[in-house]
């Protein structure tokens, strides 16, 4: 489904990303870990369009993607969210749940200002889908709620829930579960699976909660200062030297579940 | 959707505003000259309130609208109706031109200095095409519109005219923001990279919205040139811009009912003060400043509102502002 070959990103003097390569199949849940500033972040802002790489490619189900703009690549069915919350804050979370349907209907302004037939009807299908999609994450009830007044945890949902109003394929998670206790992260995990299990979509997603990527995730990336130093199945990773060394460090072993 | 009452509003301040100008000509003339900027000001609440761009050149729309209907009525003896699609079209397109290098601009400052430069250009532009706009001279002698045999030459048919088109502008205009695609300019302002992660080309929705505002800008001057009768480049340059953009501030810059309010507000008020033109500077000035600092939603967010609830509200942004907390005017 996602293929990045020799991606290498360059800020100036210093290299973000050097010579990553990726590659993601359907209906697999791959998490990308690594120490802060190890580039998973600029990874995946390179990958959905918000960055144009130094040197590399990106493929997403088999086109070229690479330099595309973000709403073309969101548009073909990868939808990510933000590792700092962007939702739109003055909105109630309703509405913010509909802007993510909004391309696939795309009315023209005469459509809207004279209110047709076809304009409306699609207008009430999107607020049905909405309602589906809150009551899937369990936001329904807060539905009326300005987005800035939600908790953060509720937040990060809400952002989820507006990818999904999208219909994508393909969803990049940015830390989806930061800030989260435990049974909160639960709940996460529980409804990233079942988007892959009852609507087939793919998900790459950055975490620093072990105890949750290592549930969840069936393949790993570890990333360190812009390099791809491993990339396996979580149990390979947990036990892999150089990995503990950089990033999960030994205490790390006792916490996570096999 | 708030149309049930904002539908009651309106009917309650025609009414009352119907009732006022019969009393005098010079509250007839103010009002209509309120219900002209009116139409400019929506204009500046869907791009700048709504879609969060600043504009500070909508008076070169204005400027285009008028000269439209001058010209075309003057030079070519067109009808004043038959105008009103061509000046929409100008406008519009030229609203586009004004969006192209807005689009990749992050931030008010920025923003000013584009569109203000771009309607200095429309005056230059004006003031250069001498064959065309009878340059600084101005144009004189616009026609009244007629509809068969009865014209809008009375002070009070004219108002109603141009009640009818603010009216229906305002209807289009919340048409327009009560629907998804109001929520995607209001999504511009909140988060252009959200808003491209779900699929949205933000580059054509500001530039569709920067023409909306033209267009509206237009209509006001098609309606202005008549009613003034003689008009000239420097009417349409970048202080009647400030002054838009002071009305929308000071009504609500974020709420169609509030630009209107600003526009009656900030035409009437210096009037009723009898205020000379540097004093009136002066006073749109300290408008503007008091409404960012304690009522950043404009008067408009007093509506509905009972006494001890606007007290509130102005004390807890008092407080604020003495503990230095704000970083944003909103």
């Amino acid at each position: 489904m996602l293929e990045v070959t020799g991606l290498t990103m360059t800020f100036g003097g210093l290299d973000a990303l050097k010579n990553v390569y990726l590659t993601i199949n359907p209906r697999e849940i791959h998490g990308l870990i690594g120490p802060n500033g190890s580039g998973k972040t600029t990874l995946i802002n390179v990958i959905t369009g918000f960055y144009n790489p130094t040197k590399g490619d990106i493929k997403f189900k088999d086109a070229d993607i690479t330099g595309s703009a973000p709403y073309n690549i969101a548009k073909k069915g990868m939808v990510r969210t933000f590792q700092n919350i962007n939702l739109f804050a003055e909105m109630t979370v309703f509405d913010n749940t509909i802007t993510g349907h909004f391309f696939r209907v795309s009315p023209s302004l005469p459509s809207v200002i004279f209110r047709t037939l076809p304009y409306r009807q699609k207008e009430i299908r999107t607020h049905e889908l909405a309602k589906d999609v809150l009551n899937f994450v369990g936001l329904y009830d807060d539905r009326e709620l300005k987005a800035r007044n939600l908790p953060y945890g509720k937040q990060r949902v809400l952002e989820i829930a507006r990818a999904l109003m999208t219909f994508p394929e393909f969803l990049v998670l940015d830390e989806p579960v930061a800030g989260m206790n435990d049974q909160e992260s639960d709940k996460v995990s529980e409804l990233i699976r079942k988007l892959r299990d009852e609507r087939n979509i793919t998900v790459l997603l950055i975490e620093h909660h072990m105890r949750f990527v290592m549930n969840l995730c069936e393949k790993l990336t570890v990333l360190n200062a812009g390099a791809v130093i491993a990339r396996g199945l979580p149990r390979e990773i947990q036990n892999n030297q150089e990995v503990i060394d950089v990033y999960l460090g030994t205490g790390r072993k006792k916490n996570v579940e096999n | 959707m708030k149309t049930k009452s904002s539908g009651l509003l309106i009917c309650i301040v025609l009414a009352v505003l119907v009732i006022a100008i019969s009393f005098d000509r010079y509250i007839t003339f103010l009002a209509t000259l309120s219900a002209i900027n009116a139409i400019a000001v929506l204009g500046i609440v869907v791009i700048s309130g709504y879609t969060g761009q600043l504009n500070l050149g909508q008076s070169a729309f204005v400027g285009i609208g008028a000269y439209t209907v001058a010209i075309m009525g003057l030079k070519y003896g067109f009808s004043f109706w038959v105008a009103i699609p061509v000046a929409a079209g100008v406008t519009g397109f030229f609203g586009i031109l004004m969006g192209i290098p807005a689009l990749k601009l992050k931030g008010g400052p920025y923003l000013a200095l584009v569109t203000q430069t771009f309607g200095e250009i429309i005056y230059l532009a004006i003031m250069n095409l001498e064959d065309f706009t009878g340059g600084p001279f101005g144009m004189l002698g616009i026609e009244y519109p007629k509809i068969g045999s009865f014209t809008f030459s009375g002070l009070k048919s004219y108002f109603y005219l141009c009640i009818v088109f603010l009216v229906i502008c305002y209807f289009v205009c919340r048409r327009i923001v009560d629907s998804s695609l109001g929520l995607v300019f209001t999504g511009i302002r909140e988060s252009e990279d959200a808003e491209q992660s779900i699929g949205i080309n933000t580059m054509y929705y500001k530039i569709m919205a920067f023409a909306i505002a033209a267009v509206l800008g237009g209509i006001a001057g098609i309606l202005y040139a008549p009613f003034i009768g003689y008009i000239s480049p420097d009417q349409f340059r970048w202080s009647p811009s400030l002054l838009l953009v002071s009305m929308a501030i000071v009504g609500g810059i974020n709420s169609l009912r509030g630009g209107i309010l600003g526009a009656f507000v900030l035409t009437f008020l210096p009037e009723m003060l009898r205020l000379t033109d540097q004093y009136r500077l002066i006073l749109y000035g300290l408008l503007v400043i008091a409404m960012l600092a304690l009522l950043p939603d404009g008067l408009i967010s007093l509506y509905g509102k009972s006494w001890s609830e606007v007290r509130n509200m102005l004390s807890t942004r008092i407080r604020a502002l003495r503990s230095r907390k704000i970083t944003q005017t909103r």
